[in-house]
């Protein structure tokens, strides 16, 4: 049986991040760090471990289908793609929050449809949904920011970090949806079959939160 | 003449006469049923079908009727009272795929057992899982709950409908941070929220975990179910059975022992059962009920054959041979016991060796 343990961390800050605290915990791989190294897997022969970089949308699908045993993934990608997987662990990492948000001078116009625009549609969907809500979805995959503002939607439902981008451009956070940070995943057949590598990794990673 | 089936089976395809043999060898029946079953069968029963995506038309009457999306409701809506009814099937589902978003076509085996199910019966059915899964990959694992257990806590709890399904999800989830978020959103006490807790994180060895689950039984009918799993683990244990109560179904049809089978290098479930009195109940009979399905879909798309040629020999001819001939040589290669394939061009055929007529004497 192969014992390594295929680890998806999201390319960017986050993942980088996520990677440091695996390597203080003695999950270190050499080289994984080298911007100008071109390798896509890089491995430890020694510790069994395998690490792999990919967009963040598709942690929980490597995860989901088995090409990786665990990985490190936001709330948000979790809410919209609702992959069958086990949430092992909340790293408390890339914290922020999913919020509606609107020019300044937004008045909500309960008699109306109202036009969403969103790279997160299921989230946006469940959110208005649940308050009886009739919505329009325009889904865009980035810049939404800029729907409001062009008039293309009334509202965005999208991440805040500090709220900065929005600021700048005219626009607030109207309602909060859900906060956000990273979860530490894994795929349910890995949890069975490589639970000691995977629960001693959880064991080090509750210890380093206390 | 015997022949043998060897090359013609695929690995799914074997399995799927492996476990039929097995399950006629413990005296189960075959059940074969229609492609379709009225709709209201399955809309009256969606939870249990997990799913309200169905694929339905009119018949000539102007009868709503579906593709069926599960065969267990069929066999548990023809059971006849006072029957024992111990039945297998093999058939075609149709369902929605979670991540395709597309219908697909699904592979399904599985046995029910319908009547009285003591503690020999549940021993029976769970003994076939495992030896379901073995005949596919002889390093398997099954993970055992039961709703005894997990309905007596939630009697104990008595959460508003919302906290129910916040607690549930969070703990199929494994996700102890949601857990606890749960816990302060809908204000459980304490109290509720530690048993809720401690019972969320009972997994692994099945002895070890059962004692450790028995500091939890607050009620009588969580100790019955406890008591429930140590017999049946007495008579069929073994150490790639574990226990799992983060595995919780819906409470409104299954009632007993609960189970989920995993083999190695798939990353899906690949069977699922257990005891669903309380779907017989709805449908108006008076029996007990436990069965199980070996999603074998799944295991086709990630167990790979060790196939490399369409062919063992290429046989190639050219006008100038006499059929006879090559028929000859075709006949003479094969009782070798190799694959061979005849034509007169090569084209794109994939083989492991090549003959020309032409290098060879016919």
């Amino acid at each position: 049986m192969n014992n390594t343990l295929n680890i998806a961390l999201p390319k960017g800050r986050l993942g980088e991040g996520v990677y440091d605290i695996f390597e203080s915990l003695g999950y270190g791989c050499e080289g994984i760090k080298d911007k100008n190294n071109r390798k896509l897997i890089f491995e430890n022969e020694e510790l069994q471990i395998k690490y792999f970089w990919v967009k963040p949308t598709d942690v929980s699908v490597y995860v989901e289908h088995g090409a990786a045993d665990i990985g490190v993934v936001g709330r948000d990608i979790l809410l919209e793609y609702e992959p069958d997987i086990y949430e092992l662990f909340d790293m408390g990492m890339g914290k922020c929050r999913m919020c509606v948000a609107a020019k300044n001078d937004f008045y909500d116009d309960r008699g109306r449809t109202l036009r969403v625009a969103t790279k997160f549609p299921n989230i946006a969907r469940t959110y208005y949904a649940s308050k009886s809500r009739e919505i329009e979805i325009i889904k865009l995959n980035g810049s939404i920011e800029l729907a409001p503002i062009l008039n293309l939607s009334d509202v965005i439902v999208d991440i805040v970090e500090t709220g900065k981008t929005l600021y700048e451009n005219g626009l607030k956070p109207y309602e909060d949806i859900v906060d956000i940070s990273a979860r530490f995943i894994a795929n349910k057949a890995s949890y069975k079959f490589k639970n000691e590598n995977i629960e001693a990794i959880l064991e080090k990673l509750r210890e380093l939160k206390k | 003449m015997e022949i043998s089936y060897k090359r013609a089976l695929r690995k799914a395809e074997k399995a799927l006469y492996d476990l039929s043999s097995l399950y006629e060898g413990a005296g189960y029946e075959k059940y074969k049923m229609r492609k379709f079953e009225e709709y209201s069968l399955y809309s009256e029963n969606k939870s249990f079908l997990n799913s309200d995506r169905i694929i339905t038309f009119s018949d000539i009457g102007g009868k709503l009727l579906a593709l069926k999306p599960d065969v267990t409701l069929s066999i548990a809506k023809n059971y006849e009272d006072g029957e024992q009814t111990k039945v297998y099937y093999n058939e075609n589902v149709y369902r929605l795929s979670r991540e395709t978003k597309e219908y697909t076509e699904i592979t399904q085996i599985g046995l029910e057992l319908i009547g009285n199910c003591d503690i020999y019966g549940m021993c029976e059915v769970l003994s076939l899982a495992s030896e379901s899964l073995a005949c596919i990959d002889e390093n398997y694992m099954i993970e055992v709950s039961h709703m005894g257990f997990v309905s007596g806590l939630f009697e104990v709890l008595n959460l508003s409908k919302n906290a129910k399904s916040a607690v549930i999800e969070a703990i199929n989830k494994k996700a102890p941070h949601e857990l606890q978020k749960a816990c302060e959103e809908y204000s459980l006490p304490g109290a509720s929220a530690k048993l809720i807790k401690g019972i969320a994180s009972l997994n692994g060895d099945f002895e070890k975990t059962l004692e450790k689950a028995s500091e939890y039984a607050v009620n009588e009918k969580m100790t019955k179910a406890l008591d429930e799993l140590r017999e049946i683990y007495k008579i069929v244990g073994d150490k790639r059975i574990v226990l799992d109560f983060s595995n919780i179904n819906d409470d409104g049809y299954y009632n007993g022992i609960i189970f989920k089978g995993y083999i190695n290098n798939v990353p899906k479930v690949v069977l699922s059962g257990g005891r669903y009195d309380k779907l017989m109940e709805k449908l108006d009979k008076k029996a007990e009920a436990i069965g199980f399905a070996v999603y074998l879909g799944e295991i086709e798309k990630y167990i790979k054959d060790d196939i490399r040629f369409d062919a063992d020999v290429l046989l190639t001819y050219t006008d100038a041979d006499c059929a006879q001939d090559v028929f000859k040589k075709a006949t003479e290669l094969r009782s070798s016991g190799k694959s061979v394939r005849v034509q007169k061009t090569e084209g794109k055929v994939r083989y492991g060796e090549i003959l020309r007529s032409e290098d060879v004497s016919l």
